[in-house]
């Protein structure tokens, strides 16, 4: 287990330190993003969360036992920051209540990283079976809300059409997702027929 | 027009679609509270939407390297980019054609088709046509207004979708998966899944989501929508900045007035065209079933020895090294050849095993005729492919002796998706097969030189759940096969990667009875 130095403590600003945070925080990035994405409603919402519970977490990091422990460490202060920032939203979004979105974070910090990368490799080949015009449409609203406005003017269509067909398009994928990890989960399971 | 949730899903699935227009920010304010008390309520719904998220996650992801993913082409597939999705899904057999000497890097084997031929008028009832020029039956469709004063006209378009008119009626031809009804009846009916036909009326857009539909544009431009099967998405085709959408389910119908206004009603008071056949369709049937080859078949996935090929075309071609239970490899009975610049394609050491047969009667693919193709087949080792999904694929594919490129394959992929091969492309269903995974597959050959080749696909668990008459719709509809084949099928080929799969049965027959039953048929 690498356990940290303790008898050689680093201090924030201490390039040491920064080298180890910017190690750690690269590393899981993707897991606390995941996370914080669950309790907030937009992605730049969690971009802004993000960025407090980082400055947060580099401050912090002398408390920090070992580098092992890092992610549900990180997790807790995006949990904060989050249901902090909650209350800020709230004033001019739908977002779900403190009781549920504490469920959320309990039940998602037991998410695994592998899971993560697993989930990704399947979406990719899931995604890859929409056809061209559908795999721009799905990945549209992360190019900005005008992109969606952009393909509703090229097809004809109107803007909340096109957000109905993308939220069919996102539970396909979904499903797509779910019956491959089912079936791979099966066949593990599954002896050898020969 | 009223805006309305997606009342018409199944519940599952609804909430799928739910959950993700959460992630939009697409609810609206009463479906967020549904979903937030719904949340609050199942442990299994919380675990499906931190799914969602994920997926969510994984698609930001993804859109970071948008310029790069999304093609600016097409969706067939030529050999330039084949290379990388060949080897990305491990389709050896596709591997092997690239191995060609003469791979086709500029698809100088495919044929000039033109751009703007976008359907095929494949059947015509009691047609009188407005212009003087008559259209005929298998004339190719470019984009443009056709006018019938009576009669049905049955148009498929390369999208996919059969569209039956009637006339007095006048349809515009927009593209392969769009067209404009202007006055008049149409059905249309497409198994090509979602958002794979929009027929346009003077009001609005009707969607098809993988079903059949009707509609009837007055001349004053109102029009009624009526869903025969399955889902249809009707858009408002209006300019009014805010437009909407409403989802409708098999048997609701809605009337469109001109000024947009819609109207639900508990029936449609039109005719229906639902006769999607063909003259060949309609002389197939007349047709007395069948065999054109047969091979021995285990009747069960059980059966002992169930791998013994034992004679059929003729004589024996392949048999299996019976005798020792867990080790039933093919052997062929002739000698396999190395492949190697000179030779033609046989066996790739190491990887695949191709054995095959020449046919008593090549099939002559220039003609246009249908041809049923069923086989059976066992997965040896089902928990190789759940690895990476590259490991096996089990192909019957006919080819010519003539001319090694010409080649149209039916696969079962290793992850249980359905693939057609041909030469210089490929296509797979968008989802796989469902169940534990076929044993008995059939599959519908309908050649036709001038609009393509089509591949129809399905599949069974066991024989009991064969249907005696051919479904009307099947688990997997390949887009026109393109590559052009001139050379006769002369040739049955089976090519199985590693040992995952064995096949048993090989029957080619005229007709669906001919194939799943060829005991009661004539050989």
């Amino acid at each position: 287990m690498a356990i940290m130095e303790d008898e050689n403590p680093v201090k924030p600003g201490s390039d040491d330190m920064d080298g180890r945070f910017l190690r750690l925080f690269v590393r899981h990035e993707q897991a606390l993003r995941a996370y914080a994405r669950v309790m907030v409603p937009t992605w730049d919402a969690v971009d802004e969360i993000i960025q407090e519970a980082s400055v947060v977490m580099w401050r912090k990091l002398d408390q920090l036992d070992a580098h092992e422990n890092f992610l549900p460490w990180a997790k807790v202060i995006v949990r904060f920051e989050a249901l902090r920032a909650r209350r800020n939203f709230a004033r001019d979004r739908l977002v779900f209540s403190e009781e549920l979105l504490s469920m959320l974070a309990d039940e998602a910090a037991e998410t695994e990283e592998e899971q993560l990368v697993r989930e990704k490799a399947v979406l990719n080949r899931c995604f890859k079976k929409l056809s061209p015009a559908n795999q721009e449409l799905v990945l549209a609203p992360y190019a900005g809300c005008g992109r969606v406005k952009e393909l509703a003017e090229q097809s004809g269509r109107s803007v909340n059409s096109l957000y109905k067909l993308l939220g069919r398009l996102r539970a396909k994928l979904h499903t797509c997702i779910e019956n491959e990890l089912s079936s791979a989960g099966r066949l593990a399971g599954q002896p050898d027929c020969r | 027009m009223k805006h309305e949730p997606d009342r018409n899903d199944s519940s599952a699935d609804s909430d799928l679609v739910r959950m993700q227009r959460h992630l939009l920010g697409d609810l609206e304010p009463e479906e967020f509270h549904q979903l937030e008390r719904d949340l609050l309520g199942s442990p299994e719904m919380r675990t499906r939407f931190l799914r969602a998220v994920r997926t969510d996650v994984a698609l930001h992801d993804e859109s970071s390297q948008i310029d790069e993913i999304i093609p600016a082409v097409p969706q067939r597939i030529t050999w330039g980019r084949f290379a990388g999705i060949a080897a990305s899904i491990g389709l050896a057999a596709l591997v092997l054609w690239r191995m060609f000497p003469t791979a086709p890097e500029s698809n100088t084997n495919l044929p000039q088709v033109s751009a703007t031929e976008i359907a095929t008028l494949v059947d015509a009832r009691d047609c009188k046509w407005r212009s003087s020029r008559d259209v005929l039956v298998e004339n190719r469709l470019s984009p443009g207004i056709m006018e019938l004063d009576s009669g049905v006209a049955l148009i498929e378009f390369d999208g996919g979708a059969r569209l039956a008119l009637q006339g007095p009626a006048r349809l515009e031809l927009i593209g392969p998966k769009t067209a404009r009804l202007h006055q008049g009846n149409a059905t249309v009916r497409c198994e090509e899944g979602l958002y794979s036909f929009s027929l346009l009326t003077p009001t609005s857009t009707v969607i098809d989501l993988g079903t059949e539909f009707g509609v009837a544009v007055e001349p004053g431009g109102a029009s009624e929508v009526h869903v025969l099967d399955g889902e249809v998405e009707v858009a408002d085709g209006s300019d009014k900045p805010q437009q909407s959408t409403l989802l409708l389910n098999a048997g609701e119908t809605v009337l469109l007035a001109s000024n947009g206004e819609n109207r639900m009603v508990s029936d449609s008071t039109k005719t229906w065209i639902r006769d999607y056949s063909t003259q060949a369709d309609r002389l197939a049937k007349t047709v007395p079933p069948r065999v054109i080859a047969r091979d021995t078949f285990p009747v069960h996935p059980g059966q002992e020895k169930r791998f013994s090929l034992g004679t059929g075309w003729g004589g024996a071609w392949w048999q299996a090294t019976a005798g020792r239970k867990g080790d039933f490899r093919f052997l062929p009975m002739e000698p396999l050849v190395k492949r190697d610049a000179k030779s033609g394609l046989a066996m790739l050491v190491g990887g695949w095993v191709e054995v095959r047969r020449l046919l008593a009667t090549p099939i002559d693919p220039t003609e246009a005729q249908t041809i049923y193709l069923g086989f059976s087949l066992y997965r040896t080792n089902a928990t190789q492919r759940d690895n990476s999904g590259k490991l096996s694929e089990a192909t019957v594919m006919f080819r010519s002796s003539e001319d090694p490129t010409t080649v149209l394959g039916m696969a079962l992929s290793g992850r249980n998706h359905w693939v057609v091969l041909e030469q210089g492309g490929w296509e797979r269903s968008e989802m796989p097969v469902t169940g534990r995974g076929p044993f008995f597959v059939v599959a519908k050959i309908e050649f036709n030189a001038k609009r393509g080749n089509k591949v129809s696909m399905m599949g069974f668990d066991d024989i009991a759940g064969i249907p005696s008459q051919e479904p009307e719709s099947w688990g997997f509809v390949s887009h026109r096969q393109l590559a052009k084949m001139s050379h006769p099928l002369d040739t049955i080929a089976l090519q199985v990667r590693q040992s995952p799969f064995k096949f048993g049965e090989i029957v080619l027959g005229n007709s669906w009875q001919a194939v799943i039953n060829p005991d009661t048929v004539k050989n």
